[in-house]
């Protein structure tokens, strides 16, 4: 995998942490490699002992779930985004496509945020961090 | 009754599980590979990063799902939900690999429950020409109280998956005869802590599908000379 730039790291990061500071309901938000590696993270939860990095590996493996089901279903579209509805929290894991790279913005925010509020939120950051990405 | 058997495939990164699985399985295997960005520790394209899933149907009609975990250490996490209800094991070893025991070890640690109760076969592939390098193996297996096969496979042959499943099946036969005669032994011991591990894979008559029974479709490689392997080869 490419490593990112600096200028890169920095606006990735300035963008999830002014993410955070807008949204207080969001718990954890990072940026994955597909296959789990841990890029950039913000949150209150971010400082957690080895969270982040549990997280971005769950995220990739829950996405390429997504796609492997969607694929045995059928589905000749390309995996989105994975929503998990869980007690208290919601979970979205959704792809971001780096051009060369693909990459998986994960957003974990407490529930009462709403599943349409988050999506939003995540699909936003998901194009801001595309462009930062190319 | 069509009966449903779960089994294992575990090992590092790049040691063939997917290959494996892709080997014997009579379906498209359902696989979770994405691009490898660990290209220091391993280099390969692909890697799995949820779970590899292929079938087998017996001539019985009963059915082997077979499971390949995701080898880095990160998902480990995914390790104990696919272990769950687990029959049988065949872990794999890439004796090419600078330090081989090491990675094996996180296995060996990992699934001991498992290992312990008898219901696995270890492969180990790419093993240099060099005579006693598979009794290395044994010795680690035997230090850490696993009384498994042990055999040098190609897990690009069907052949050679074959003949671990072959094996892996009457080892497991082995293990529940031991179980149903109630011996004293350590090995019995064992596998009557491992069944109470295993919940789904509790032994009981007629539970496990035979070694005969695994022979038809195992492309001219008999049971006789896989048993003969891990005689040889084993403790």
């Amino acid at each position: 995998m490419k490593p990112l730039s600096k200028l890169q790291a920095a606006a990735l990061q300035w963008r999830l942490n002014r993410c955070c500071a807008e949204v207080p309901e969001i718990q954890l938000i990072l940026l994955a490699t597909v296959d789990g590696f841990q890029l950039v993270v913000a949150g209150s939860r971010r400082e957690d002992a080895e969270l982040p990095e549990k997280f971005a590996a769950i995220a990739s493996s829950m996405t390429a779930l997504g796609e492997a089901a969607g694929k045995e279903l059928g589905s000749s579209q390309r995996l989105e985004a994975v929503a998990l509805d869980l007690i208290d929290l919601l979970v979205i894991l959704r792809m971001v496509d780096g051009g060369d790279q693909q990459f998986v913005l994960a957003a974990a925010a407490d529930k009462k945020i709403g599943l349409e509020a988050l999506l939003k939120i995540v699909h936003d950051n998901a194009f801001c961090l595309e462009e930062a990405l190319r | 009754m069509v009966q449903e058997y779960k089994l294992l495939f575990a090992g590092g990164m790049g040691v063939g599980k997917t290959t494996a699985i892709s080997a014997v399985s009579e379906i498209p295997p359902v696989s979770t590979d994405v691009a490898n960005s660990d290209r220091e520790a391993f280099d390969k394209e692909l890697t799995t990063v949820t779970l590899d899933y292929g079938r087998i149907t017996l001539p019985s009609g009963d059915r082997l799902r077979l499971y390949g975990i995701p080898g880095q250490k990160r998902f480990s996490f995914m390790w104990a939900m696919l272990e769950h209800g687990a029959m049988g094991m065949v872990l794999l070893a890439d004796a090419s690999r600078p330090e081989p025991f090491e990675e094996l070890d996180v296995f060996l640690k990992a699934f001991h429950k498992l290992l312990r109760t008898g219901r696995a076969v270890l492969g180990v592939g790419r093993l240099p020409k060099k005579r006693g390098v598979l009794d290395k193996y044994v010795m680690k297996l035997a230090r850490r109280k696993i009384k498994i096969p042990v055999f040098s496979v190609d897990v690009r042959r069907k052949e050679d998956v074959l003949m671990l499943l072959d094996a892996l099946f009457t080892q497991i036969e082995v293990v529940e005869d031991d179980y149903r005669g109630g011996g004293a032994s350590e090995e019995v011991a064992q596998s009557a802590d491992g069944a109470s591990v295993a919940a789904d894979g509790k032994p009981s008559e007629g539970s496990v599908p035979s070694a005969d029974q695994v022979s038809p479709i195992a492309g001219g490689k008999s049971s006789g000379e896989a048993v003969q392997s891990a005689n040889e080869t084993a403790v």
